[in-house]
């Protein structure tokens, strides 16, 4: 499985509904086909689930919620 | 705002509307191209020939509460506090062979206690699976798979139908099979059998029991159209309907607007579009009639004509008195609202919540989905005329509750066979063979025409015949594009 090291420090709360921690590698491309991948239930409070997987869930919701173009500046593609 | 950024979407589903909104919403020139009168694709609220305020769900009805885009979706389009329960335990069963409908939870005693009533409609169990109900027998069934993430279930079962990994794996038998098919209302998983072991299990497990399941006040094709009331992105400006894509051209050496679609009105005109990126958002085998040149590549064309779907058929039956409320309470001690599977038929009904939404009081009656079925089953029912359904719901109603009260109280039904769904390409939502998780998936997300050309719906998501999957590729979608946008 991808797994992502090098993580951008862009912590920032987006709503009170759920927190979103964008810590990801900056030069890492999203394989979206690891989605079907990840843990069953995985954690939705940061980008990253604990075995350094992209939280899709967590992903989602920053690209619904800032747009794919900031995403995108962010995680510095 | 550099060049290339005018994109169309193709369908007005869940997943090209939210495709459509976050493009637009980040500054892409987005239009929608919608083949039918509606938005909201395999999100089907009745309201015809119902009396007024009276609907009921002929596609999509349940959105579970650990559904966090949905949930998100609900929040910015205004409808978080619409949202109401959706019954869906199971109350009643009736099998031919009992010739009595009692409550699921007699059933199951007489499934603990042996009882020969239920046991001889099933020779050939074997002892050990004697003395279970269905939910103990599944999950001992499912305890192998327990506790593996999600490669560990592809990389293990993958091959497997629902079916073979009973049969080799869990070493139930084949009456115990027919057992679960005729007597559970997992619907989920009762799709033949025929379906990936793996998408079962994940889809089980992601939306299972344990997520609670809500529906829409109104109709959840509300969802839908509070996507184009938006007026700060505006899409109802944004969408065609009758706007049916038959040709699109993706020619390398433009510089710009290199994609050319062309689609035909409902009037007869044939229209041609320039644009930089294109979504498709529609079923796959509804893609199948849209020509595209040059061709896809040979995975992501193979990917669209092999992925499999789920037949689907559903009947809503309206009632001039809500008699089940009383039966229900009264006869069975069952509460007022609550599933009923049989082997009838019908095969599965909804009684809703007495809370619900769906009825418009002070008038007495209600909207019952009165038959739900898949694969060859829906088939068979498919194939029936409006009349012919609806006789059959009132027969299999009769023999169910041997009541006068059936006769006196069926006035009009409505139905749809989403494999006579031409819109939908005859799709109700996908389902993996085994295999296809490893071999289609990752060509069904990924774009093709050099990024140009991006794939979004609930085939092409991790949540199959899920909102939540259709909105996620939408979202996947409007990434891609951007990605390539911006490099």
């Amino acid at each position: 499985m991808h797994k992502l090291s090098g993580r951008l420090p862009l912590t920032e709360t987006i709503s009170a509904a759920v927190t979103v921690s964008l810590d990801i590698a900056a030069a890492s491309k999203i394989d979206f086909a690891e989605e079907l991948d990840q843990e069953i239930f995985p954690d939705s409070t940061s980008l990253l689930t604990a075995s350094g997987d992209v939280n899709f869930t967590a992903l989602y919701l920053a690209v619904a919620r800032k747009g794919p173009k900031e995403i995108l500046r962010e995680l510095g593609q | 705002m550099k060049a290339g950024h005018q994109v169309v979407v193709i369908g007005g589903g869940i997943a090209g509307l939210a495709a459509a909104y976050v493009l637009q919403k980040d500054g892409f020139d987005t239009e929608i191209l919608e083949a039918s009168h509606r938005v909201g694709g395999r999100v089907l609220t009745a309201r015809e020939p119902f009396a007024r305020g009276l609907y009921g769900e002929l596609g999509a009805m349940r959105l579970p509460a650990n559904h966090e885009i949905v949930n998100e979706y609900l929040r910015e389009l205004g409808l978080d506090d619409q949202l109401e329960p959706f019954e869906q335990a199971n109350q009643l069963i009736y099998l031919t062979g009992l010739k009595r409908t009692i409550t699921y939870n007699a059933f199951e005693d007489l499934l603990r206690q042996k009882d020969p009533s239920v046991l001889n409609l099933f020779p050939g169990l074997h002892d050990h699976e004697k003395g279970k109900t269905l939910d103990e027998l599944w999950t001992e069934a499912m305890a192998p798979a327990v506790g593996m993430n999600a490669t560990q279930i592809r990389q293990n079962y993958d091959r497997h139908t629902l079916q073979s990994y009973l049969e080799e794996v869990a070493g139930w038998s084949s009456a115990c099979i027919q057992l679960y098919e005729y007597c559970s209302a997992h619907v989920v998983l009762e799709n033949a059998f025929e379906e990936s072991f793996a998408d079962a299990y994940l889809s089980s497990e992601q939306q299972g029991t344990a997520a609670r399941m809500r529906q829409l006040k109104g109709g959840l094709d509300r969802l839908a159209w509070a996507f184009l009331q938006q007026k700060d992105v505006d899409l109802a400006a944004r969408i065609r309907f009758g706007a049916r894509v038959r040709h699109v051209v993706y020619d390398r050496s433009a510089v710009e607007t290199p994609i050319r679609i062309t689609f035909e009105s409902v009037a007869g005109h044939s229209v041609t579009k320039q644009a930089d990126y294109i979504v498709f958002t529609v079923p796959c085998p509804a893609m199948t009639t849209i020509r595209v040149s040059p061709p896809f590549r040979a995975g992501k064309t193979s990917a669209i004509n092999q992925v499999r779907y789920v037949e689907v058929t559903k009947i809503l039956a309206q009632f001039r008195t809500r008699w089940w409320e009383k039966l229900l309470n009264q006869k069975y001690n069952a509460g007022s609202e609550g599933g009923l599977v049989t082997d009838l038929p019908i095969r599965y009904l909804m009684f809703p919540h007495s809370a619900s939404s769906q009825f418009a009081p002070p008038q007495a009656r209600g909207v019952v989905m009165a038959s739900y079925t898949f694969e060859r089953e829906a088939a068979r029912l498919g194939v029936l005329s409006e009349a012919d359904k609806l006789r059959l719901v009132r027969e299999n109603l009769k023999e169910i509750f041997e009541e006068d009260l059936i006769d006196d109280t069926i006035e009009v039904s409505v139905s749809h066979n989403w494999s006579n769904d031409v819109y939908a390409g005859g799709a109700a939502f996908a389902y993996f063979s085994p295999h296809q998780h490893t071999r289609l998936y990752n060509d069904l997300l990924s774009p093709d025409w050099d990024g140009r050309a991006c794939f979004a719906g609930e085939h092409a998501s991790a949540y199959h015949g899920w909102i939540e999957g259709a909105l996620r590729s939408g979202l996947r979608a409007a990434f891609q594009v951007s990605e390539h946008f911006l490099i």
